[in-house]
């Protein structure tokens, strides 16, 4: 009987991961962006890991609390959580037919993400105009900002592609041609935007 | 443990030409608010680590590390809809941050050697 029934469950294993049916029965543009996130977050994970490295191997490390604005960088942190809520809530109302408010949630998203965009790029700028550089910079750590503009230019170019990639999702959805599955997938990069946020600001501007 | 998909309370106006795609369910939208409360409130204690208090290194550090683990896990539960996924799924999430936690202890007593024989 038990032998039937683990000879039953192997059979739908198999047919599942033979294309019989998606595999956890999810749509495949859901699981390809999932999986796309996994290596994208391996990424990330191997930046972080060579900012640590690279700070325990350094003599000093320059005060953050001198070098940055950390109530600007708290602000932007707000912003990206804020966004994050407005994305969940368009989701959200998308699932429940409610077409124009998933909209206005998504422009609320849209324009967070601008936001947070621009104040980086007016981070960026004065520390650049302080003489900072990836090769160099005033306090005599070159690592200190190699790391810092590699992780926060990463991970503002997700921001960025992400924006451009939701204001694309809002014309769409506006036009009735795509859905809430596709809207949800756009939820998960945004999703995992914030997420990786959430290392890299104590990581690089408060540890 | 219960469907998290049942029990989605009135119906709301479905408009023309939008899929009937699977509702979450309705309190959903109180944990989301909940959940942005909770973070923006976290975020604060964080910065205040370097603004306001002066604590011991290792305090900071431990509060620092808790409260990132904390926000991970609400945005990763709710914004990321990993509570209502499969456990598979949960897999998936969560593999990258083994392998980095693991990454991170195959560096760091490398790195801090390094540092201690100078």
């Amino acid at each position: 009987m038990a032998a039937t029934e683990t000879r039953q469950q192997d059979t739908t294993l198999a047919d599942r991961w033979a294309g019989g049916r998606s595999p956890w029965d999810v749509s495949w543009s859901k699981l390809m962006m999932w999986l796309f996130l996994a290596s994208d977050a391996m990424t990330f994970a191997g930046l972080l890991v060579a900012l640590w490295a690279s700070r325990f191997s350094a003599p000093s490390w320059p005060n953050r609390a001198e070098v940055f604005n950390i109530r600007l960088v708290a602000g932007m942190t707000a912003i990206l959580i804020f966004s994050s809520t407005t994305m969940a809530l368009s989701v959200f109302t998308m699932r429940r037919g409610q077409r124009r408010a998933a909209v206005r949630f998504l422009a609320a998203t849209v324009a967070a993400g601008a936001a947070f965009v621009a104040l980086q790029a007016t981070e960026w700028t004065h520390l650049i105009g302080d003489g900072a550089g990836l090769a160099g910079n005033p306090w005599g750590v070159p690592s200190f900002t190699f790391t810092f503009f590699t992780i926060t230019g990463l991970h503002g170019l997700h921001v960025l592609g992400g924006v451009i990639y939701l204001w694309a999702m809002a014309v769409r959805i506006a036009k009735g041609s795509s859905g809430a599955e596709g809207l949800e997938v756009a939820g998960l990069y945004w999703g995992f935007v914030d997420l990786v946020w959430v290392f890299i600001w104590p990581s690089i501007y408060l540890l | 443990m219960s469907d998290p998909r049942a029990g989605h309370g009135a119906a709301a106006p479905v408009e023309a030409g939008v899929e009937h795609a699977e509702p979450l369910p309705e309190g959903v939208t109180r944990a989301y608010y909940a959940a942005f409360g909770l973070l923006l409130f976290l975020t604060a204690i964080e910065a205040s680590t370097v603004l306001i208090f002066r604590l011991p290194p290792v305090v900071r550090v431990t509060v620092l590390i808790i409260s990132a683990c904390i926000k991970a896990t609400l945005i990763g539960a709710y914004y990321m809809n990993l509570k209502f996924e499969r456990v598979a799924m949960i897999g998936i999430a969560i593999s990258p941050l083994l392998l980095a936690v693991l990454m991170f202890f195959m560096i760091a007593p490398d790195a801090a050697q390094r540092f201690g024989a100078r």
